[in-house]
């Protein structure tokens, strides 16, 4: 198998995943096809987040008591960088202390 | 050419900087294999630049190893990667976007920078910004992993592995402004442990996108949506 084709095939396939939503036409007057793509956004990161922790189950408990205090600090001060160092600092803590 | 605004771009490419911490374990896991698998340094870093996608990256290693076929290999990749499409579907939404830009913002186009780009602000300018930043951490940790692949014991860190994760969760929470949009992702977490529960794997992404979606919609034109009253 010639490796540098191969790598082209895959380039290109990949190429027209990303590529094809920009240029399919949905018609811009439905408001159902408005109201689908606003909740493209919450259903993949639901589903991200949800596939994260279902393929690494590891301190559970604690990752759900740092999104908590992550979900506290993004809805109080909106400041999504912020957020993501508590959250990080909460998990860190947690596993310090065995929890 | 297409103008950009520089400092939208700037806030973008550094919007996506704690995405850095994520890339870099994965990086290097692709590397390290890669490397093992016999890849030589040219390779290696090639299809960074080019495929640019951490989960068909490593799946080709690995089925290239094994010695399966060219169109399993690609058709792999496609499966992988077919939620993106989604993505362009969702950005275009809220961009006017020549063709360059579209054939730009699309062969940078992943997770995160999509993540980011929605949710703060969904411009070219910013979208461009968060994808190249997203394009050189990921490029950078590739060639650190080729080069220092015989150092690195990759750590099963927790807090890195928890980095991405924890960015889209905030994401999410960010992006829920009505009964709706928390009804919308209720569900489609729902929809997600059973996808993952039938070991459908990288299509579970691409499931719950549509049909998640598709609730949402369905949910919004039977009941006017209600602000929620609690802000968390």
């Amino acid at each position: 198998m010639n490796t540098i084709l191969l790598f082209a095939a895959l380039t290109m396939s990949i190429y027209l995943c990303r590529f094809m939503g920009f240029t399919l036409k949905i018609p811009q007057a439905s408001s159902f096809w408005t109201r689908f793509l606003h909740y493209i956004p919450i259903a993949i990161f639901a589903a991200l987040v949800v596939s994260a922790l279902y393929k690494d189950p590891n301190f559970l408990s604690s990752k759900l008591i740092a999104f908590a205090a992550a979900a506290l600090v993004i809805g109080r001060t909106k400041h999504f960088g912020l957020s993501i160092v508590v959250g990080l600092c909460v998990l860190w803590l947690l596993m310090l202390t065995g929890i | 050419m297409f103008r950009l605004d520089a400092h939208l771009f700037k806030q973008g490419f550094t919007a996506v900087l704690p995405l850095w911490l994520a890339s870099a374990p994965v990086a290097f896991a692709y590397a390290i294999a890669a490397r093992e698998a016999g890849w030589d340094v040219s390779q290696i870093q090639l299809l960074s630049l080019t495929l640019y996608s951490a989960s068909a990256q490593i799946s080709t290693v690995q089925l290239l190893t094994s010695g399966t076929s060219a169109i399993t290999i690609i058709i792999t990749a496609v499966v992988l990667n077919l939620h993106h499409l989604l993505y362009g579907l969702s950005l275009a939404r809220h961009m006017k976007l020549s063709r360059l830009q579209r054939a730009t913002a699309a062969y940078f186009l992943t997770d995160g920078a999509y993540g980011i780009t929605i949710d703060k602000n969904p411009t070219f300018s910013f979208l461009l910004g968060a994808e190249i930043s997203l394009f050189i951490a990921w490029n950078l940790f590739t060639a650190l992993g080729v080069l220092l692949g015989h150092l690195i014991v990759i750590s099963s860190s927790a807090q890195l592995n928890f980095v991405a994760p924890l960015t889209f969760f905030v994401l999410l929470i960010s992006s829920l402004k009505t009964r709706t949009d928390v009804t919308v992702a209720l569900i489609s977490a729902v929809i997600a442990v059973l996808c993952l529960s039938m070991q459908l794997g990288s299509l579970t992404i691409l499931i719950v996108g549509i049909t998640g979606a598709f609730i949402g919609a369905r949910l919004e034109s039977q009941r006017q949506p209600t602000p929620l009253a609690v802000n968390l």
